[in-house]
């Protein structure tokens, strides 16, 4: 996590900012991973979701 | 004042465009360190004025010909030093001008400066590391709301009809529930961001915080190229949805109950009232806080390498989050976007024509209740600020907050929301409500 934070900020980083950085890492295990909407999709239908297509929204 | 007062007048030549700005100038010269600005133009609003007032008299006047504006510091003019609401040496002159701005310059607006947000448009509380926090003037010790904090306090002091905004996950809606204003939140790709300091290029729309509905569709109208209209139909029967679900479950009771006294109201009009379990909206917030952050993470990147400590805490702190947010974890955000936006035509606007959700959970929190948020806290305030403004981002939804009661704390808004291409419906909708609690105000049976 040091390097990532390190890539981002150019220097070595502060306890505080590896605590945001892992934070963030378990909100995106909770939030993003595991995120229910994922979960309640059939598989072959998440698999082919264009992250990118149908720019519009609902 | 409204957009349409200002306008009577001047079509009765009771006033001109460079009288007008001549009291705001006053306003803002009384108001002091109280006025939310972040950099004045008065020599080029001046000449703006004179040229309106010609084009007045020459019977040319356009849709806002001498009306007295001033907008969120990032956006591009012409030889105009733009802020962001950043440290100072973020500072530039910009070249071009925004196509917002043009537009708003052919309908005969007067831009007399620029207005304090949060910093680079980060931070819903309005809180400004550099530049200190804009008073709330209708919430005392309340935060003003962000990123558009200025915005939404000139409005609310009466200093300015309208003054743009942006969102990328509740920075108009959320100052404008904040003071008690109109906030009109676009569907992306509506009006131009050209010009406009880039946040999140998924998320972003530019968009006009008001003193009332038709102050901001006129607005609006100007913006999209007439795209919207300006002027009010009636909404006709409608299906409106509240929720019912966990994901407002947090709200407050006063706002439980102003929002039981919309649905009465609302029942009384002829509209149908449909209640939908919306909670799996709540796991939206999440995929639009990562789209958001990998995005500005990305715009940042090379300034936050060569200078990071030049950023505020706050939002160096949320940058830092993008050190946790692998790559894939975006690409799931995004795949998590397109299923929900699919999910929300065949759940929710199958079964409704707009969708009722409060602004926030309470009227504007206490300064002081926020002030201690540090390090990794800050992610937690800001996700409790953001939880029902978020869903609408990330979906690319058209929203308007407005106020629909005050307490002795402060007003409570909500939020109205319809599919992509929705504003006159919306705003038609927002109108009537508006207009009819106007009414109950003068006759005193305002429920709150």
């Amino acid at each position: 996590m040091d390097q990532e934070i390190a890539a981002l900020l150019g220097r070595a980083p502060t306890e505080e900012e590896r605590a945001i950085a892992r934070d963030q890492r378990a909100r995106v295990e909770r939030g993003i991973f595991a995120n229910p909407l994922l979960a309640g999709g059939p598989q072959a239908a998440l698999a082919s979701t264009d992250p990118f297509g149908g720019e519009g929204g609902a | 004042m409204t957009i349409a007062a200002i306008l009577s007048r001047l079509e009765r030549a009771e006033t001109t465009a460079v009288a007008l700005l001549e009291e705001v100038q006053a306003r803002v010269a009384a108001a002091g360190a109280q006025a939310p600005v972040a950099r004045l133009e008065w020599d080029r609003a001046f000449d703006q004025a004179r040229a309106a007032d010609r084009a007045r008299q020459e019977g040319a006047a356009g849709p806002l010909c001498g009306v007295p504006l001033a907008h969120k510091d990032m956006f591009d003019r012409a030889g105009s030093v733009v802020g962001f609401g950043a440290h100072p040496d973020a500072q530039r002159r910009a070249e071009r001008t925004a196509e917002v701005l043009a537009r708003l310059d052919a309908a005969g607006a007067v831009d007399f400066g620029r207005l304090q947000m949060s910093e680079f448009a980060m931070g819903p509380t309005g809180q400004n590391h550099h530049h200190g926090m804009p008073v709330n003037p209708a919430v005392p010790g309340g935060v003003p709301g962000g990123s558009s904090s200025g915005s939404g306090v000139a409005v609310a002091m009466g200093l300015v009809p309208a003054a743009l905004g942006s969102d990328t996950g509740g920075s108009i809606r959320i100052p404008a529930a904040c003071t008690g204003v109109v906030g009109f939140k676009p569907s992306p790709g509506l009006v131009p961001r050209a010009g406009a300091m880039p946040l999140s290029w998924t998320q972003d729309v530019v968009g006009p915080l008001a003193a009332s509905v038709d102050c901001a569709r006129r607005v609006l109208s100007v913006l999209s190229a007439g795209r919207t209209r300006a002027t009010s139909q009636p909404p006709g029967r409608l299906r409106l949805a509240f929720d019912d679900s966990s994901l407002t479950e947090g709200v407050s009771a006063r706002m439980r109950a102003a929002l039981a006294d919309l649905r009465q109201q609302l029942r009384a009009q002829g509209h149908e009232v449909v209640v939908l379990d919306m909670g799996w909206l709540a796991h939206l917030a999440e995929p639009a806080n990562v789209i958001a952050i990998s995005e500005a993470a990305t715009v940042h990147a090379d300034r936050l390498r060569a200078a990071p400590d030049s950023y505020g805490p706050e939002v160096r702190a949320r940058l830092c989050q993008a050190a946790g947010i692998p790559a894939q974890a975006y690409l799931r955000a995004r795949q998590i976007r397109q299923i929900a936006i699919t999910r929300a035509k065949a759940e929710i606007f199958a079964a409704a024509d707009l969708v009722i959700l409060p602004g926030l959970a309470d009227v504007a929190p206490q300064a002081a209740a926020l002030a201690g948020a540090k390090g990794a806290e800050i992610a937690t305030m800001i996700a409790g600020m953001t939880g029902l403004t978020r869903p609408a981002s990330l979906l690319g939804l058209p929203v308007l907050t407005l106020p629909v009661a005050q307490t002795a704390d402060g007003p409570l808004s909500v939020q109205i929301m319809g599919q992509r291409g929705a504003e006159d419906l919306i705003a038609d909708l927002a109108q009537h409500l508006e207009t009819a609690r106007r009414s109950d105000l003068h006759r005193g049976t305002d429920p709150a």
